[in-house]
């Protein structure tokens, strides 16, 4: 019999203001222990919040029991528990740690960023701050050992604009995006009130801009939507859980199948895409994932080509392919999964000018506003707050309501130019959601600016 | 836990509340198995034993909320909720006002334990499901929620649920079904089944592909309970009128009118979920929300009624959210609907919905699962998955919104993100003209 336990506590802190007025901050702090065991071929796991000895021997003889179950059912057994012994320890680089006078001067600073926000025809102007901090504990019988810290301060802010029927939002990097690991650092006020006037007159602009045009055009799109664009028409596709089937019945499927991987056309040559959980500040950066493996960068797309999926120790086994340290779970409460980490586009040899010159007539799109796509990842549509129109290589005006759609299949390969380091910015959300029973995750997404040919866009 | 040890741990508590404060506590337990399933056999089996609190204080015009787990053992958890309060307290004092968050006045004392009923297992699942690709997840166990003030407001909630979300697969073809409730009957488990299968040996024939346009559309009431619960997003909350984000501000401004045949109510009489929250205020039973296709009113809290003065609260549960939903049944019989629709597309399924233009009420989404072509009264071919873009102002149209079925069916909420959500709906199937289908 093999055994591990898993503890997990997470403080999650939220400050919000709304026209100028703080709201009541919240403090969770969710914390428990999950008790994996392995015995006679099967995995059983038993999670409890109450972490005193009792406790944590009472999830462990529930486990016990749930793999009696199973031996009696159809379940195939598996050869081995394939867990690594780790030891070690990792914590985000933090150049200031997270501290109760800090959380208290958030609150001050929620509502001088609410009322920085507000204005002539501004309906609502809002501030956020989501502080989190995550220590997971890890033992087991084969002897691992390791901890971790996690922490980081995701800023978030927005304004809606109003006028005569018309309401336009206009927000910081698409709401909670701007997620990096870090400390007190990661909030930095003088910053954040200058994006307070740049965010508060686009939102007033875009109410008297024109609708986005109903046409095919290149379309050039900004990290803050690559973000998602790469997280939905990438990252999913590629778990090996989703292809294994094990998602079907709620997240969904994947075009992609176990045969793609070595020799599937992704993308055009211009596509490099990393699982890299390495890069220092990145919102899902770790040393081990949640069943201890350890964890480091490898290639999913290079030049196009598919490489590798992701999928932790079990997954690799059941598909007979190599994957990445990505079983990870939500909180104590929930089992391992595949999910992603921090999945990064590699930048390319163009400028964002060089990029905007080169468009005869297309859009750039920046800020996830809307997104959906099917339960195979192929047919999607994605909104934006805000485009702007490019006309012979130069920006001609600002337009509302952008949507654009394709199919994941041949959006990449029209992938005609990517931005160099000087276009590449780090996002993320807290928000991936995921699995049976339900798991939301944090995940990474980098990338520099990149221009796409031929695409549909549509306006409101 | 009991609802005597709830009481216990409550009582115990709040008597640290001190003079100028007012201090609530809920309490969310559940003690859930969850049995995850892949091509017919349990793919991991999770028991989950969880206790959770939520604290608030109100005191000199500012409010704090905290979160924390416990154990369930009275010493242990009341030193934890003490020690909570004190850190809580501290805040209070460092930190601006605020002013929309009002302290509760609600000394309601309720209690609701329903009968625990048979609750499954993996064998009684299993047995019937021999050979059979399926993939889902069985979730059951009981689930208390509670809630206590300084003011003496007390309520309890205990249930013992199941939910059986499955999916049954040919190849890429499947078929989705759903079998929850309180008490475990083997012989309704085996029609659900037996049911899917059937539908499935229709998902069998080669798909027919759709060209984008606009076709005559049956929903299922599966579908019907997708769309309508999109309206938790930025649809019906009263702060999000106020606040301009609703994407139905042009229904609530009575600016556009629905189908008169469109009636949309709260009701808690149906039992999915407890009524109550954590102002102590009891929660209004019926909340008519749109009738005959007129918006009569969103849901309201206490909070946005402090903050936007215009707006009465009207005892919705403060998320401001579906909880205990239902739409008013049609004419439409369920054994006829094919006929009805005559030729179009049956959908029985919809996925991942997203918003696509605020100011229309647009949104964007997929169908799923089995989805079939009709010819003349009769199933065709199953459909390739489409993409659909459209305004629910058309969607539930005067014009659009052909007829709704007299059947209704009911869905719990199944979701379990953190933990086990409770609530439902109880809606009809729709016949729709014009739907859009876009890729």
């Amino acid at each position: 019999m093999w055994t591990s336990t898993r503890y997990v506590e997470d403080k999650t802190t939220f400050i919000s203001a709304v026209n100028g007025q703080l709201r009541k901050p919240s403090v969770s702090i969710d914390s428990g222990v999950m008790v994996d065991v392995f015995k006679d071929g099967y995995f059983a796991y038993s999670g409890t919040s109450d972490i005193q000895t009792t406790g944590i021997q009472l999830a462990t003889q529930r486990a016990l029991k749930l793999i009696d179950v199973l031996k009696e059912g159809k379940s195939p057994p598996l050869q081995s528990n394939f867990r690594e012994q780790q030891t070690g320890n990792f914590q985000s680089a933090v150049l200031k740690h997270i501290d109760t006078s800090f959380i208290h001067h958030l609150c001050d600073s929620a509502v001088e960023l609410s009322q920085k926000l507000m204005g002539d025809k501004i309906a609502t102007a809002e501030s956020h701050f989501m502080v989190l901090e995550r220590t997971t504990k890890y033992q087991d019988s084969n002897g691992s050992t390791w901890e971790q810290k996690l922490s980081s301060v995701i800023p978030a802010l927005s304004a809606i604009a109003y006028h005569e029927g018309e309401s336009q939002k206009r927000t910081l990097d698409g709401g909670f995006g701007r997620c990096l690991q870090g400390g007190q650092e990661l909030a930095q006020i003088s910053i954040l009130k200058e994006q307070c006037e740049i965010i508060k007159a686009e939102a007033i602009e875009l109410l008297t801009a024109d609708n986005c045009p109903s046409e095919t055009l290149d379309l050039l799109l900004m990290p803050s939507q690559m973000n998602l664009q790469i997280h939905e028409s990438i990252g999913h596709p590629l778990e090996y859980d989703r292809i294994l089937g094990d998602e079907r019945n709620y997240a969904g499927s994947s075009f992609i199948k176990l045969s793609d991987f070595g020799n599937y056309q992704y993308g055009s040559e211009l596509l490099n895409i990393v699982f890299d959980p390495t890069v220092e500040s990145e919102f899902a950066t770790y040393k081990f994932d949640d069943q201890g493996t350890h964890a480091k960068k490898e290639s999913l797309i290079s030049r196009g080509i598919l490489q590798r999926g992701l999928g932790g120790l079990e997954s690799q086994i059941r598909a007979n392919l190599p994957g990445v340290a990505c079983s990870r779970v939500s909180s104590w409460n929930r089992p391992p999964i595949d999910r992603m980490a921090n999945i990064n586009m590699v930048p390319g040899d163009k400028t964002l000018p060089q990029m905007i010159e080169s468009i005869e007539r297309g859009l750039l799109m920046d800020n996830n506003r809307a997104w959906s796509i099917d339960d195979y990842r192929l047919k999607f549509q994605f909104g934006c707050e805000m485009a702007s129109l490019i006309v012979d290589g130069k920006i001609v005006k600002k337009l509302k309501n952008p949507n654009y759609r394709s199919r994941t299949d041949q959006f990449w390969k029209r992938l005609k130019a990517v931005g160099d380091s000087s276009t590449f910015e780090l996002f993320g959300s807290p928000f991936c959601g995921k699995g049976e029973p339900n798991q939301i995750i944090r995940v990474g997404h980098a990338s520099p600016a990149c221009l796409f040919s031929g695409i549909e866009v549509f306006g409101g | 836990m009991t609802q005597e040890v709830f009481l216990n741990i409550a009582d115990q508590f709040l008597q640290s509340s001190k003079p100028g404060e007012v201090i609530t506590l809920n309490l969310s337990a559940e003690n859930s198995q969850f049995i995850r399933f892949t091509k017919g056999y349990a793919r991991q089996t999770t028991h989950i034993d969880q206790t959770s609190y939520f604290l608030q204080i109100f005191t000199a015009g500012r409010a704090v909320s905290r979160s924390l787990t416990g154990t369930g053992v009275v010493d242990v958890d009341v030193a934890r909720l003490n020690s909570g309060l004190e850190q809580m307290r501290e805040m209070t004092l460092q930190m601006p006002p605020t002013p929309f968050d009002l302290p509760p006045n609600g000394t309601a004392v309720s209690a609701l334990n329903k009968d625990r009923g048979a609750m499954p297992d993996l064998k009684m699942v299993q047995d019937d499901i021999d050979a059979i690709d399926l993939a889902g997840l069985l979730t059951f166990g009981p689930l208390q929620r509670g809630y206590a003030n300084s003011l003496g407001g007390r309520q309890w909630f205990d249930s013992s649920l199941f939910v059986f979300d499955f999916s049954l697969y040919f190849g890429d073809r499947a078929v989705k079904q759903t079998y929850s409730g309180s008490n475990w009957d083997q012989d309704q488990f085996r029609a659900k089944i037996k049911e899917a299968t059937k539908q499935l040996e229709l998902m069998k024939q080669p798909k027919k592909k759709l060209e984008p346009g606009s076709y005559r559309v049956f929903l299922s009431s599966r579908a019907v309970s997708d769309l309508v619960s999109h309206w938790n997003w930025m649809g019906l909350a009263t702060h999000n009128i106020a606040d301009k984000s609703s994407h139905l501000l042009a229904l609530a401004n009575g600016q556009v009118q629905l189908s008169p045949h469109f009636s949309l109510q709260e009701n808690y009489g149906l039992g999915f979920a407890e009524a109550f929250d954590s102002t102590g205020q009891p929660l209004q039973n019926l909340i008519p929300l749109i009738q005959d296709g007129r918006f009569v009113q969103g849901f309201c809290s206490l909070r946005t009624q402090t903050q936007y003065k215009e707006f009465k609260a009207n005892g919705a549960h403060e998320s401001e959210s579906m909880r205990c939903t239902e739409i008013a049944p049609g004419t439409l019989a369920n054994d006829q609907i094919l006929s009805h629709l005559k030729t179009g597309v049956f959908i029985s399924d919809v996925h991942y919905l997203s918003w696509s233009d605020p100011k229309t009420a647009r949104a964007t989404g997929m169908t799923r699962f089995s989805c079939f072509w009709v010819e003349e009264g009769t199933i065709v071919a199953p459909i390739e998955d489409m993409r659909f873009d459209v305004s629910y102002y058309d969607l539930f149209g005067e014009k659009t919104l052909l007829g709704l079925t007299r059947e209704t069916d009911s869905y719990l909420d199944n979701s379990t993100y953190e933990s086990r959500s409770l609530g439902g709906i109880k809606v009809p199937g729709a016949l729709v003209d014009g739907f859009k289908f876009t890729l």
